[in-house]
């Protein structure tokens, strides 16, 4: 339904009655129009004609059936090319991406950026609905958009593959306590690496602000913005950026990890992977490539900081295993689109 | 005797026939009137019958201009001495070119009105004048140099109040300082400063540069736009009638805080983007009146080029034609009827270079008020869901006919207004050949009957603003495009 804020806000006020519109429904608008008046109204517009055209650059109609993730990333929005399978080159958006791959959920890709997003950060999804869903936007084919809050009931709703039955409270409890972990141990260290080092020019620059726009004083006004709300951010966790307690976090947080996934292919000792497999290689996909980006645009920095949490990853097999197992199984690293958006 | 008639007190005490007193005002007024027609007449009698008495002028005083750069009077003054060098003007000549120098001054809007030009002969005793020889005084009194304004404005569908500084005279040469700050009901806030100063001493050509921060809501399409712009401008007369504008502008849009259920165009739109562009806008207005002409055609162009060479990441020639011609209706028996039939074209295509795809902020919007009436604001063109999102070409047409209200008269600026007007809304047509698309596109704005609507209204011309208030039909709509039924009301200075 659109929003009444739609048609409110213009220097024009009028006492009309649209046809199947919101603000004057035609109930509340028959209250009042004279009887002539509305039979009048009735007979117009005298001749209807197709709708026009959509401009080129918008979700297209064949990517409207499928599930679109809006995520960071460099890919073609190419609808024939197998874009879901390109990795995003953000950790929780490639956490959702992985984890949608992993419930055998079909789903199309979209770059983007947080200004699309309904929470303020990517990603998000939007759900193809079934005709005769009750979310079903008529007019745009696709649902509300769902933030990455919402993801997960939303995936449980809509995977067809069994949800992981028979977990205890326990291991639940296990795995968000892991997840806590990643988020409070290995963020920081993660941001410090990505936007407070070197990397911020060889790296985050490029993949962040350089694909979206070609203006030299907007790329440098971005990236100090960038590296501004990065050092704010792990600031919260570590105050005055001791690096030792920085990376001597991370480093204990991997090596639970590992302890946790030991000798199984995924964490818990799981049939098939969960979230948390998911979460950790966000990380360790990202660690582990010396290039990101789909033209290979993004490059860790070799000086000895911007390296320094790779060399941590680097120090656990069983992790460096486990993301080369969800590598092989979900993602096609080589098929890389051509085309660079 | 003393008896019979009243003391002199009472004479004065009594009170005067309101009347007689009018009267006798009037009669003092006409007789002044008579007077200063006279006056004039002598004096135009007294040039005519001196036009070409030779003079030159010896020196120009100029008072009262205590802010004013002496270069900068030079740049208007010096040239009625110089003239003077070949041979000597006559006194008609003079006057004339002493008139447009004033005129000039008037125009740079520095001065109090009316600037006073006085001609006088020298001391014929000073050996260095000759007998052709005139002094001229100019009084010029400078306005204050700072004005400091609060209003509210209505402008083409919006309206908004603002507080403005000017800074008159900045730096002695007719610069103007513009500070604006403005808060209104679609541009949300908007903060603006512009620098304007004369080239060369003349008022016709004008140089500028400025800036402007805004967040505007876009209503029509589910998001706010931010813009971050700084431009430098060159704006000059051709012609009385014609006016040029070459711009370069360099702009950061972004779009941002998307609404709930914005559309998937919308939510591809959002984010940054910058835009590197020179326009050149030219207007040619040989119309009596702008808001409510009875006679005249009007014209303008606007060319825009984007990215190349000026950087920048979106890349186009976009460019946009309106037109408008008035012919008064004779009536028989009657000189002014005030009947007129106005006709209106426009059109624009926005031209994609590069392979690019265009994006919403430099799409075009057509629909409400002040364009395609009867229909809401970009209520036209291509929608999904219920955001407008804007097309690559458009081409929209009116006629309206303007009458005066009967009892009203045709001298008031109230007309009665009969008007049909449509207009087409496109995006570029797919395929691989930019040029193809564009020519399709064109040709498919004429392939079936525009979107049109009809109605019948009041135009009221204030001195600010047009008002109008029509009540209208859609006769044609295309699926999805937001037609009104009934009653709507439009303020602006620009109506198709």
């Amino acid at each position: 339904m659109p929003s009444p804020s739609a048609a409110t806000n213009t220097a024009t006020s009028s006492t009309q009655s649209r046809p199947q519109t919101n603000q004057a429904a035609p109930s509340s608008t028959s209250s009042w129009t004279p009887k002539p008046i509305r039979i009048l109204f009735s007979h117009f517009p005298l001749q209807t004609l197709p709708a026009n055209q959509l401009p080129s650059r918008t979700l297209s109609l064949t990517s409207r059936k499928k599930h679109t993730l809006f995520i960071f990333t460099t890919a073609c929005a190419d609808d024939s090319s197998n874009a879901a399978q390109i990795p995003s080159f953000n950790p929780t958006c490639l956490k959702w991406q992985t984890y949608l791959l992993m419930r055998g959920i079909r789903f199309g890709i979209r770059p983007s950026n947080n200004h699309a997003s309904p929470s303020g950060s990517l990603p998000f999804l939007t759900p193809s609905e079934s005709p005769n869903s009750k979310e079903h936007n008529k007019s745009t084919g696709i649902g509300k958009p769902i933030p990455a809050g919402s993801l997960q009931s939303w995936i449980n709703q809509n995977s067809d593959s069994t949800k992981l039955q028979g977990e205890d409270e326990a291991l639940i409890l296990r795995e968000s306590a892991f997840l806590s972990l990643l988020e409070h141990r290995v963020r920081p260290a993660w941001l410090h690496a990505f936007y407070l080092t070197a990397n911020l020019y060889s790296l985050a620059a490029p993949l962040y602000i350089h694909s979206t726009t070609t203006s030299g004083l907007l790329r440098t006004w971005q990236t100090a913005q960038l590296r501004t709300a990065a050092l704010a951010e792990v600031e919260k966790t570590v105050p005055k950026l001791d690096l030792e307690v920085l990376y001597h976090g991370a480093e204990s947080a991997f090596e639970a990890l590992e302890t946790a996934l030991g000798e199984g292919d995924w964490f818990f000792g799981r049939e098939q992977p969960g979230m948390l497999d998911a979460a950790v290689f966000g990380y360790t996909c990202l660690l582990s490539n010396q290039r990101l980006g789909v033209e290979m645009d993004g490059k860790w920095s070799e000086e000895e900081t911007s390296q320094r949490l790779r060399g941590v990853i680097h120090r656990f097999k069983r992790l460096r295993d486990h993301q080369a197992r969800v590598s092989d199984r979900y993602f096609s690293m080589s098929k890389t689109g051509s085309q660079k958006v | 005797m003393a008896n019979s008639s009243p003391s002199i007190y009472e004479q004065l005490q009594a009170k005067v026939d309101p009347e007689i007193e009018q009267e006798r005002l009037r009669h003092s007024r006409e007789l002044q009137q008579r007077q200063s027609e006279l006056g004039q007449a002598r004096i135009t009698k007294l040039i005519e019958n001196n036009s070409n008495l030779p003079t030159t002028i010896s020196s120009i005083y100029v008072s009262g201009a205590e802010n004013t750069r002496r270069s900068f009077l030079d740049g208007i003054f010096k040239p009625l001495l110089t003239a003077n060098n070949g041979r000597s003007l006559t006194l008609a000549e003079t006057i004339d070119r002493l008139g447009i120098a004033a005129d000039k001054l008037r125009r740079f809007d520095i001065f109090k009105e009316p600037i006073e030009v006085t001609i006088g002969k020298p001391d014929q005793a000073d050996s260095s004048s000759t007998p052709t020889d005139l002094d001229v005084y100019v009084l010029a009194k400078e306005l204050p140099r700072l004005k400091l304004q609060t209003g509210t404005d209505v402008g083409n569908t919006e309206g908004s109040a603002y507080v403005s500084l000017l800074c008159r005279n900045l730096f002695g040469g007719a610069e103007s300082l513009n500070l604006n700050g403005s808060y209104g009901t679609r541009t949300r806030s908007s903060y603006n400063i512009n620098l304007t100063s004369p080239i060369l001493s003349n008022p016709d050509v004008l140089f500028d540069v400025g800036g402007v921060s805004s967040a505007t809501q876009n209503q029509w399409a589910s998001h706010e736009e931010v813009l971050k712009s700084g431009w430098t401008r060159l704006r000059w007369l051709g012609s009385p009638k014609s006016r040029h504008e070459l711009s370069y502008d360099h702009s950061w849009r972004q779009i941002t805080g998307l609404s709930g259920n914005a559309s998937p165009t919308v939510r591809t739109e959002a984010g940054d983007s910058v835009k590197s562009s020179l326009t050149h806008t030219w207007t040619a207005d040989y119309r009596d009146n702008a808001l409510l002409p009875q006679s005249g055609v009007y014209l303008k162009t606007i060319n825009e080029f984007a990215g190349g060479l000026l950087t920048g990441d979106v890349n186009f020639w976009k460019t946009t034609v309106e037109t408008q011609g008035i012919l008064p209706i004779p009536l028989p028996g009657i000189d002014y009827g005030g009947i007129t039939l106005t006709a209106a074209l426009r059109g624009g295509l926005l031209y994609p270079l590069a392979m690019q795809k265009s994006r919403i902020s430099d799409r075009f919007s057509l629909g409400g008020p002040n364009d395609v009436r009867g229909f809401r604001l970009a209520g036209l063109g291509p929608r999904d869901g219920s955001d407008s999102v804007g097309g690559d070409a458009f081409a929209a047409a009116s006629a309206s006919l303007h009458f005066p209200i009967p009892g009203v008269g045709p001298e008031r600026p109230l007309r009665g207004q009969l008007f049909i007007n449509g207009g087409r809304l496109l995006a570029l047509q797919d395929g691989q050949d930019t040029q193809k698309r564009a020519l399709n596109t064109i040709a498919e704005l004429g392939n079936g009957l525009p979107s049109t609507s009809a109605g019948i209204g009041l135009v009221y011309a204030h001195p600010i603003a047009r008002f109008e208030l029509n009540f209208s039909l859609p006769l044609i709509v295309r699926k999805g495009e937001d037609a009104r039924k009934g009653f709507s009301f439009g303020v602006g200075m620009n109506f198709m």
